[in-house]
């Protein structure tokens, strides 16, 4: 996940992260993901927390129900409503996907999508986890995929990092070359 | 056929059995594309002006950055980038190939041949941007740059090591100045590249034929970044002929490097500058507009181990306003400046070089001495010409001395009138110059002066070669020279005149 192109969001997002950090679990870091892929899928809602006259009692039912529904942290309440405060709840997305992986960050741990082949068994998957995180100097959080098009190999990308040894790569590799050589 | 086919095949395997890497790659990833400028999220460990390779076969530099995410401008626009593209660092800044082989070919701003002629045999590797030399290697300018034009190499001398800027409006003859230096330099042992920024491709095209038609382009290399290309290129451009140049410099060449034009490079910087969504300042360029080109120009430079980088740029404005942004920086860059009237040049005076504007700050210290003897009063007198000449324009009766005033002035821009093509070496400048200054031309009239001058030279140096000879090898005009002179002269212009008479 990354940073949101929104340096308001992001300076909430620390700011929050400051004050809350410590009080926060992986489970309700989860919790926030699932709430920002929800604002981010049901663009309407974003525009229903805009409307003015939403009264201040029944904007802080919904902020509730939110909490409740998606099971996050109880802090985020204080967080929310300033936001509608300072006349930034539209920034609620950015804000949550902002926690996320600042707090990703800030725990160093990053996420790696294991792109191969052909399906692999859990000890290959720990392999390359190892080695990722040896190289890397992160805490790994992983996820598997299949890729056909790799032809054969493996891919393992996160944000930041890249190890790719597969046929696809080699043939890309050898396209570019010649291509430079004529 | 076959043998590609087995090539192609061998090349594969080889490919394949490739090891795996032991390290992993630090890439980002595309998160905005657009207008030849990409943001990238990730690359945390770039470094500023760092080549970065897209996944696609793109390259790229990176030219600004941010907290979350790097600018990155795209070094061609042929390649297509992807949104969520992968980019890897290669933790090189941008380097171009540089060799003797580029003497005679023209290649784009990345050093890549584009005249068709083939590959070209690479010596080295060289940064595009390189520190300028330090004072300590540096070494005062007193050798002249012969331009074969009279009226610069009189009044406005170039010194090897120099940067002498190229001023004026559309259509007055800057490029044809630049060229006919070029031209000049054959035999003078002097490397030249001429770097075109944002120039139509035509105008390239004819340029590159008229060097090849007089024999220059053998030494000298073409650089083209045309208005067609990559804005990044038209700003890479005068970096890589600059880095070209000091390869040559350094071996203990001297050098000539044309820069047409560097508005141009400025416009191009201004727009990557406000994609960058950098702060505008004064006619929308940016804050560092300044640097952008005194770290260019600074590269210039004579050298004690020997070697020299002489710069000409060339600067287009608008309506003679010399005080424009871009020009004013370059002119407190620049060792002085050449500013081409356009009144002049309707008038029919060529080059129409304005004698007044224009200054070079080495000066005589950069004039062979034959020239610099025999041109000690020319600006002085063209000075006094040219406010003479605004009385006379009221019909002003005028003196005595005053009419000889302007008669002699009135020769003087006769003998500073040149053709395009057309060369002096110094010793006929200094023949000229003898002409003028012990009044020989006088008694010519006015519209036979160049034909006289012309015809002059051609005798002093057929009929007298020791003559010749001895100004050519001592560099000088002695005073027993000068007396030798005088009654060949007096000679020669009774008859030419008697000629013309009859």
């Amino acid at each position: 996940m990354r940073i949101s192109q929104v340096p308001i969001a992001k300076k909430y997002a620390i700011a929050y992260l400051n004050v809350y950090q410590n009080t926060l679990n992986h489970k309700d870091v989860e919790a926030i993901f699932t709430a920002f892929s929800f604002f981010k899928k049901n663009h309407n809602f974003m525009h229903i927390l805009s409307v003015v006259t939403i009264e201040k009692g029944e904007m802080a039912t919904i902020f509730e129900n939110l909490i409740e529904y998606f099971c996050l942290p109880g802090s985020l309440y204080k967080l929310m409503v300033l936001l509608v405060k300072q006349k930034r709840v539209g920034y609620l997305p950015d804000v949550f996907q902002d926690i996320y992986a600042l707090y990703k960050l800030r725990n160093n741990i990053i996420e790696l999508e294991i792109k191969t082949a052909d399906t692999i068994d859990l000890h290959a998957a720990q392999t390359f986890e190892t080695f990722f995180s040896q190289q890397s100097g992160y805490k790994i959080e992983s996820k598997i995929a299949v890729d056909k098009d790799l032809i054969a190999g493996v891919r393992l990308q996160s944000d930041f990092f890249l190890w790719e040894y597969s046929i696809a790569s080699r043939l890309k590799t050898l396209e570019q070359k010649l291509v430079v050589e004529g | 056929m076959e043998s590609n086919n087995i090539d192609l095949i061998s090349l594969l395997e080889k490919e394949l059995h490739e090891k795996p890497q032991k390290n992993l790659d630090e890439i980002g990833v595309v998160v905005q594309v657009g207008d030849g400028i990409c943001k990238v999220y990730g690359l945390i460990d770039a470094l500023y002006g760092e080549i970065v390779s897209f996944e696609g076969g793109n390259k790229g530099i990176i030219l600004n950055m941010h907290e979350d995410f790097v600018s990155v401008f795209l070094l061609s626009t042929a390649i297509p980038v992807r949104e969520q593209e992968v980019v890897r660092r290669t933790k090189k800044a941008m380097q171009i190939p540089v060799g003797r082989a580029m003497l005679g070919r023209v290649i784009n701003a990345l050093g890549e041949p584009i005249d068709g002629l083939g590959d070209i045999k690479v010596d080295e590797m060289r940064y595009v941007e390189q520190e300028c030399p330090t004072i300590i290697e540096r070494t005062p300018i007193d050798t002249p740059l012969q331009t074969g034009i009279l009226a610069l190499d009189a009044l406005i001398p170039v010194g090897r090591g120099q940067r002498e800027l190229i001023v004026g409006n559309r259509n007055t003859g800057k490029t044809a100045l630049a060229i006919d230096t070029i031209l000049n330099q054959k035999d003078q042992n002097v490397i030249c590249i001429y770097v075109s920024i944002g120039q139509r491709q035509g105008n390239l095209a004819r340029l590159v034929h008229t060097l090849e038609e007089h024999g220059a382009l053998e030494y000298t290399i073409v650089m083209s970044a045309d208005s067609s290309e990559a804005v990044l290129n038209q700003y890479l451009a005068p970096y890589s002929g600059t880095t070209i140049a000091e390869f040559f410099m350094y071996q203990g060449k001297d050098v000539l490097i044309v820069y047409d034009d560097l508005m141009n490079h400025a416009v191009a910087y201004r727009e990557m500058s406000l994609l960058m969504r950098r702060a505008p300042g004064r006619e929308a360029f940016p804050g560092d507009v300044f640097y952008l080109h005194s770290r260019l120009l600074e590269r210039s430079a004579s050298l004690k181990k020997g070697g020299s980088l002489t710069a000409l740029p060339i600067v287009q404005i608008q309506e003679d306003d010399i005080t424009a942004y871009i020009p004013t920086n370059l002119i407190s860059i620049t060792d002085g400046q050449i500013f081409l009237d356009s009144q002049l040049f309707n008038q029919g005076v060529r080059p129409a070089i304005n004698v007044e504007l224009s200054v070079s700050r080495v000066a005589g210290a950069a004039q062979t001495m034959a020239v610099k003897r025999m041109a000690r009063e020319l600006r002085l007198e063209l000075a006094q010409y040219n406010e003479l000449l605004s009385f006379a324009q009221f019909g002003t009766e005028l003196d005595e001395v005053s009419q000889r005033q302007l008669n002699r002035g009135s020769i003087a821009v006769e003998i500073l009138k040149q053709g395009q093509y057309v060369h002096y070496s110094f010793v006929d400048e200094a023949l000229i110059l003898f002409a003028l200054r012990y009044n020989i031309l006088d008694m010519i009239p006015l519209a036979n002066v160049t034909s006289f001058i012309q015809k002059f030279v051609g005798y002093v140096k057929s009929v007298y070669p020791d003559l010749y000879g001895n100004i050519e090898s001592s560099k000088n005009i002695s005073a027993d020279v000068i007396e030798e002179l005088r009654p060949i002269a007096k000679e020669f212009a009774a008859v030419f005149v008697a000629e013309k008479t009859v």
